[in-house]
């Protein structure tokens, strides 16, 4: 649910609360109001009934004035309290032309007056229909009013709240496009509404310290990296030339395991070394490649390694054309065929399936050990004891996060499958 | 041929001059950006290795040099930065080949003596010989005793290699990562080339060669009539 809707949501609510609270005071303040005038109306009339009738000396029993019902009943003494009390009172009134006998309610005002030396209970009855009436119009037109300002008052908010909530927006959308790999600076507008400035300046300042974060430690993988190369390379060069002078057969088993395990670190810094800088400005430039010939070319390119374990190898390839970085479709090819390669069984299968917007790769091989989620991870591999440095699927996997394609696997009575969707 | 070593690392450059030095090559060494300029202006050499990132210099500015000085000169850039940016800018700069460290020497030589070979071919004969075996890369035709026989590519790769690094120890590594082109990332095992070169040597062998391969202990393997 937007903001909007629900401050609106709660704006309604309180303001229908607030609207029936109201009303009722309303209503309660009128109705005492109307029925004080009627009481002071009913004493006024009380005085100029007692000037009129001390002039007659006969007085009828009841007198029906505009409103007021006047009751006149000769008494011997005052027997009663004067007092003010609600009553219904039977009417004749007329629906339709027929006599019908209504309830009607009525404030009477009864007291004791002494005209000319005669006592009267006097009975004042004043009708309340015209007072509902009254408060009925009052409310409704009260309503009436609420409702529209409510109305009236969430619209315009709703319509000021596009222009005003359009620096939140825009900040949403950049933070968005926010990639800390990318140098570009946000472009925030100034906001005059203090929340959203403080928005903007928090924003501001939290991108350019991931940012500055980022690309010195990415600077300081880079110089670390490039600062390992070199020792590798002296520690290289000394074994090639150790292994030129003469040597007795156990130096020269400690050499070549030496020359394993440092074969073994320079993959892993490769792959490091590829992995830290995938993201990097290096392999920001993208074209149209012909994947069907790369393929082509890392298969022959593998020729050696294939061959000599006698694996078949079947394709079906059509013509395939995708924009990316040439340098990591070839590393991803690469991997992907050597991983076929490494994990299949002698005298096994690879076939490779190349359409025009995926590419298919199968082969042979024991089934995995590691759960398949694990297998794109890196430092994942399906044997510890391999010479494997469990980087090359990471890195298909991150090349084709890279280029958005999605990549797939599944196994099936030892038959592997790995899919990428460009 | 005369050949220079701009590298500031001195054990490396060291070991290259003497791997190199073995052959029919004479090897000067500089470690400073200053003192290559000066052997640069004042000496002829065929061949120059130069360093991308030198102390007090930029080795691409060596390499423009070397290429005013003398455009024939054979120019092949050694760095530990592998990026594809700096590899074509080295290349534009008029380098012949870029090689990244870490590299295997005999690696090293197959690409200096390609380099050579390309720089070479107008004037010379780009055919090497090694007794009764001789090579041409370019056409990629080996005959043996002036008869011609047919190998893989793969083959074909492995005995330049071996002719080339003649009389040397060559790791399974070295031969593996040769082979590959040096995409051999996290091989599982080098036993591939055992095939490779049990084939070479049958082929050799039939076509009346004789065996020059020599297995060196558990290392790797040496071809030479030594």
């Amino acid at each position: 649910m937007k903001l909007l809707d629900r401050t609106g949501l709660d704006f309604l609510m309180i303001s229908i609360v607030a609207i029936a609270l109201i009303s009722l005071l309303l209503a309660f303040a009128i109705r005492v109001a109307v029925d004080n005038e009627i009481k002071n109306d009913l004493i006024e009339a009380r005085v100029v009934l007692k000037e009129r009738f001390s002039e007659d000396v006969e007085l009828p029993k009841e007198i029906r004035a505009i409103d007021e019902i006047i009751e006149m009943v000769p008494v011997d003494t005052i027997d009663f309290q004067e007092a003010f009390q609600d009553t219904l009172l039977m009417m004749l009134d007329f629906e339709d032309d027929k006599p019908v006998l209504d309830r009607e309610a009525y404030v009477q005002y009864r007291y004791t007056e002494n005209i000319n030396g005669r006592f009267y209970r006097v009975t004042l009855s004043h009708p309340k229909f015209e007072t509902d009436d009254l408060l009925l119009i009052c409310m409704t037109f009260g309503l009436l009013f609420l409702a529209i300002l409510i109305v009236v008052l969430n619209l315009s908010n709703r319509i000021a709240a596009q222009s005003r909530w359009l620096p939140f927006h825009q900040m949403l959308e950049q933070i968005r496009k926010f990639r800390v790999t990318e140098p570009s600076i946000f472009d925030l507008q100034e906001s005059d509404i203090d929340e959203f400035s403080d928005l903007r300046e928090a924003i501001l300042e939290m991108s350019n310290k991931i940012s500055r974060d980022y690309h010195a430690l990415k600077e300081f993988t880079d110089n670390a990296a490039h600062e390992m190369q070199t020792p590798v390379a002296i520690i290289q060069s000394q074994l090639d030339i150790m292994v030129q002078r003469d040597l007795n057969a156990s130096s020269a088993l400690y050499l070549s395991k030496m020359q394993h395990q440092l074969s073994k670190l320079k993959d892993l810094h490769q792959s490091l070394l590829l992995l830290s800088r995938l993201k990097s400005d290096q392999f920001i430039e993208r074209e149209w490649l012909r994947v069907h010939a790369i393929l082509a070319e890392e298969i022959e390119e593998l020729k050696p390694l294939w061959e000599s374990k006698g694996i078949a190898l079947e394709k079906r390839i059509v013509d395939c054309q995708v924009q990316a970085n040439a340098r990591l479709l070839e590393i991803m090819i690469s991997n992907l065929l050597l991983n076929a390669i490494k994990h299949n069984c002698l005298d096994g299968r690879i076939l490779l399936d190349c359409q025009t917007d995926r590419l298919v790769i199968q082969n042979d091989g024991p089934s995995l050990k590691v759960s398949p989620d694990a297998l794109f991870e890196k430092f994942a591999k399906s044997d510890q004891s391999t010479a494997s440095n469990g980087l090359g699927l990471a890195i298909v996997k991150e090349v084709c996060t890279f280029h958005e394609w999605s990549l797939h696997y599944s196994e099936e009575n030892q038959w592997h499958q790995v899919s990428i969707i460009f | 041929m005369r050949l220079l070593v701009i590298e500031d690392a001195t054990d490396l450059a060291s070991a290259i001059a003497d791997f190199l030095s073995e052959e029919d090559c004479l090897c000067e060494v500089v470690h400073s950006y200053s003192d290559a300029v000066h052997k640069i202006e004042n000496f002829h050499y065929d061949c120059f290795l130069v360093d991308l990132t030198l102390p007090k210099g930029d080795g691409l500015n060596l390499v423009r040099r070397i290429k005013k000085m003398d455009v024939e000169a054979g120019v092949l850039i050694i760095s530990a930065r592998n990026a594809v940016g700096d590899k074509i800018k080295g290349l534009e700069a008029g380098a012949d080949d870029f090689l990244a460290k870490p590299f295997h020497l005999s690696e090293l030589n197959a690409r200096i003596r390609a380099t050579m070979r390309r720089r070479l071919r107008v004037r010379r004969e780009t055919v090497i010989h090694f007794n009764e075996i001789s090579i041409c890369e370019d056409q990629r035709v080996v005959q043996i005793s002036g008869k011609n026989i047919s190998l893989t590519k793969s083959e074909f790769r492995l005995l330049n290699f071996f002719i080339i690094n003649k009389h040397r120890v060559l790791l399974k590594e070295h031969i593996a990562s040769h082979l590959l082109n040096d995409v051999s990332m996290s091989i599982v095992s080098y036993d591939f080339i055992y095939s490779h070169i049990k084939n070479l040597r049958k082929k050799l062998i039939l076509n009346g060669a004789k065996d020059y391969v020599q297995a060196v202990y558990g290392l790797g393997y040496k071809f030479s009539d030594k």
